[in-house]
């Protein structure tokens, strides 16, 4: 890489960390915390929604034991744990965690999921600030009516349920970090570490 | 402490005498120790990957079919004892010293993010203070 090259990537990756930091700062993004005592190898930023949803409190029952798996799904991420990631969209199985879904046209970047499929299922929409730093924005429910949720399920691939999420998603993005893109491209590398490709952990 | 935390320790820190630890609290800790176990064994697979393990090297060395080491080491899922016993021994001969007890209680927050680590190995600065999350504790 030429030094003019380096030195670029280098301002890009202060200003966006500069960006996001500011954001947690002002009280826009939260950022989750590990189980105490836990290393934070990763970091999850939460939007408003998504820590409200986490935080907020919950009679016992169906509806606290799902969120718990949510909150567990979402801090196994920041312990820095091994990941299955599908970069194909409409191809991942119950082997992935996190998803690229397939951009919308008119959209620059494609946005990713969550996958939390311990039924009811939900998948958290989010794309990458830099590697190893997930912005979450939303949470939606996949096919099923989930009562604390105020989302209805997003239902089949194509659905405007979808679109939607990932309309939120990219907005949210250019809402919080207008002048910088997500991290994009194919390299696994670049989002993630100690992650592996869904078809590469089920090779025999 | 996030709130998300202080609720998952209410009734944790009770001792013997405490009240039931709620069901949904149970269900965090059942999916964090599967959650781990599962990177446990995946980590010790890949591990073995370099050393020209395969799945299908694994499922003879375990008397297991292919299908099931495929299913087992394709997500976090409710293996028995027996089945743990049998991946590890087909994998690496070896033992679970992940089954460690370690108490949940009196953890302190540790200060380290991967970030500093990066910092570290770049050699620079942090662009602005980090320790946002340990201000919410």
């Amino acid at each position: 890489m030429s030094r003019v090259r380096c030195v670029q990537s280098f301002l890009i990756y202060m200003s966006i960390r500069v960006a996001w930091m500011r954001r947690v700062q002002d009280g826009e993004l939260f950022q989750l915390s590990p189980l105490v005592g836990d290393r934070s190898a990763r970091t999850v930023l939460l939007t408003r929604e998504l820590d409200e949803l986490l935080s907020r409190e919950m009679e016992e029952g169906e509806g606290a034991k799902r969120r718990n798996r949510l909150l567990e799904t979402l801090q196994n991420i920041v312990a820095g744990r091994h990941l299955v990631v599908c970069m194909q969209p409409f191809e991942a199985d119950r082997k992935a965690v996190i998803g690229r879904l397939a951009p919308l046209p008119e959209h620059a970047f494609p946005v990713w999921d969550i996958r939390c499929l311990v039924s009811p299922a939900l998948r958290v929409f989010c794309l990458f600030v830099e590697k190893d730093v997930l912005l979450a924005v939303t949470c939606r429910p996949r096919s099923v009516e989930v009562g604390w949720l105020r989302w209805s399920p997003l239902g089949d691939w194509n659905s405007k349920r979808w679109r939607r999420g990932i309309e939120a998603t990219h907005s949210a993005w250019t809402a919080l970090f207008p002048a910088e893109s997500p991290v994009t491209g194919d390299d696994l590398r670049a989002y993630l570490s100690n992650a592996s490709l869904q078809r590469a952990v089920g090779r025999t | 402490m996030p709130t998300y935390q202080t609720r998952l320790f209410k009734e944790l820190s009770e001792g013997h005498n405490g009240r039931t630890i709620p069901e949904s609290t149970r269900v965090y800790f059942q999916e964090r120790f599967k959650n781990r176990l599962f990177d446990f064994l995946i980590t010790t697979f890949l591990r073995e990957e370099q050393n020209g393990l395969t799945q299908a090297k694994l499922a003879r060395r375990s008397g297991k079919s292919p299908e099931v080491i495929n299913r087992w080491l394709s997500a976090p899922s409710n293996l028995t004892a027996e089945s743990i016993s049998d991946l590890l021994l087909g994998m690496a001969a070896e033992e679970p010293e992940f089954f460690k007890g370690s108490s949940l209680l009196n953890r302190s927050a540790k200060n380290y993010t991967h970030l500093d680590e990066e910092e570290t190995a770049r050699g620079t600065s942090p662009p602005a203070p980090i320790n946002v999350e340990f201000e919410r504790l």
